[in-house]
């Protein structure tokens, strides 16, 4: 794993916990783009919702349905 | 997540919306100046946020860099609270007051329960304690516990155990009496506690029957006896071998089942005119306080009617279990009533009359007095109607008398 690719822990499909990464690119209903130092995290769902977001770690709840890893 | 909601309820929390094409790089701004948002939530005409901490005027600046209008909807938070009543003393005053109150307070007796008590009344007990000075309101520092029972047990004897603890702002006392003393003697203060005394007659009569278990009977069926005489004495001569001559005395508690057979007289009335009290169904309540500093009343008014029936009800206020407060509260309520008037005719008159004899007769009964023989009759009166007359009746008739320690105490000597 490289030290510069974001981290992303999942807890079922309705929570998502994301670290490392440089900040959110898109923030839709149905869409949030969570930009890293290389790559970016396409996370698509239903009704998704920031639970809270930090410069450390950002908290996303919701019925999450894919991620997507962009280059 | 403990943290989380410790942190939002001890901080501020800003309510933010968020208005703009360029929401996402306000908030990218907020996490990089460590201004943490939460509950972030796009809706169709904007972007919802919670901002938490010292961040109103660093968000205005990052508002305009990031191109998105920042309106800040509610402030909460408890630390909010406090900044917000600043001005007003009172509000940081009132938590230290109440907390010095409450200190003051536990250093007194504000209650005092009594238990245990059967034959002392704890009015007695009250008395007792208020003449000694220990009282409600005392300082708990002036409460002595091993004193209190060792002066509880010296003014009443009938006390085998006593137990006097403070718990809180409550005294209380536990004690234990000697429950056949107390109903040996009936008294305990002045006679002796070892229930040496005579049967006396209750009233003046004729002896129905007499069974003799302790002592030795003075009088036997079919005597005429007046009221105080002695019909079985607790005294016991002791006869020499030759007995004729007494030579010393044995003292017991006389103990017998006498039946007098004597005369009562009886006597009711019953008005023509009577008051009846009616209730309106109109009612007011009004709620009270009363303190050390005076009372207070809300609601209704003392008179709230002309004439009018009132209940309360009254609790004392508490911390806990035991940490009574020198403060009552309670309700009452006021029960309009009118009066008027009513007539009632001789049969009526008679009839309650009756009643109110047959009840006597029955109370009579359940008190083991049997009615031999009774004369009565109405007596036409002013105002209405009197029955009067005489009963025969048999009655328990015997009543111990104790006898005084001195006599006992002389007697054993000689």
């Amino acid at each position: 794993m490289d030290i510069a690719d974001i981290r992303a822990a999942m807890t079922g499909d309705h929570e998502l916990t994301i670290e490392n990464y440089k900040g959110i690119a898109e923030y839709q209903g149905d869409r949030i783009l969570v930009c890293g130092k290389d790559q970016k995290l396409l996370v698509t769902g239903c009704e998704l919702f920031i639970d809270y977001y930090s410069r450390f770690d950002l908290h996303i709840l919701g019925r999450i349905e894919s991620l997507q890893w962009l280059r | 997540m403990v943290l989380r909601l410790l942190r939002r309820l001890f901080f501020i929390e800003h309510h933010l919306r968020i208005e703009g094409d360029h929401a996402e790089r306000f908030i990218n701004l907020c996490a990089k100046n460590d201004i943490q948002l939460e509950e972030i939530k796009r809706t169709e005409e904007n972007v919802q946020a919670v901002a938490i901490g010292f961040c109103a005027s660093k968000i205005g600046e990052l508002a305009d860099k990031a191109g998105v209008a920042v309106s800040i909807t509610k402030k909460s938070g408890l630390l909010y609270r406090f900044l917000f009543y600043r001005c007003r003393i009172a509000f940081y005053l009132m938590p230290l007051v109440i907390l010095v109150a409450l200190w003051v307070l536990s250093g007194y007796i504000w209650s005092i329960k009594v238990s245990g008590n059967r034959s002392i009344t704890t009015d007695m007990l009250y008395d007792y304690l208020i003449e000694q000075e220990w009282y409600y309101g005392d300082k708990i520092s002036n409460i002595m516990p091993n004193e209190m029972e060792e002066q509880l047990r010296g003014r009443f004897p009938i006390i085998t155990w006593c137990n006097v603890v403070v718990k809180g702002t409550c005294l209380m006392i536990d004690i234990k009496e000697n429950e056949l003393a107390g109903a040996q003697t009936g008294e305990y203060l002045q006679y002796n506690i070892d229930g040496y005394g005579n049967i006396a007659a209750l009233e003046q009569g004729t002896v129905a029957s007499i069974i003799t278990r302790a002592g030795i009977p003075q009088c036997k069926s079919g005597d005429s006896v007046s009221q105080g005489q002695i019909l079985v004495s607790g005294e016991i001569p002791i006869y020499n071998n030759t007995g004729d001559t007494v030579i010393d005395y044995r003292y017991v508690a006389a103990d017998a089942d006498i039946m007098l057979q004597y005369e009562i007289s009886y006597l009711d009335f019953v008005s023509a005119e009577v008051c009846v009290k009616e209730y309106t169904g109109a009612s007011k309540e009004s709620s009270f306080i009363t303190t050390q500093l005076g009372e207070w009343k809300i609601g209704a008014q003392d008179t709230p009617y002309e004439t009018f029936d009132h209940y309360s009800s009254c609790y004392q206020l508490r911390c806990m279990d035991n940490f009574y407060l020198p403060c009552y509260y309670g309700k009452i309520e006021y029960l309009e009533t009118t009066f008027h008037n009513i007539y009632r005719d001789d049969q009526q008159i008679k009839d309650i009359l009756m009643e109110d004899y047959a009840d006597y007769l029955e109370k009579l009964k359940a008190a083991g007095i049997e009615v031999i023989t009774d004369e009565i009759q109405y007596i036409p009166g002013v105002q209405g109607i009197y029955l009067s007359g005489h009963l025969t009746i048999c009655a328990p008739g015997g009543v111990f008398v104790p006898m005084e320690s001195s006599v006992v105490n002389d007697a054993e000597t000689e």
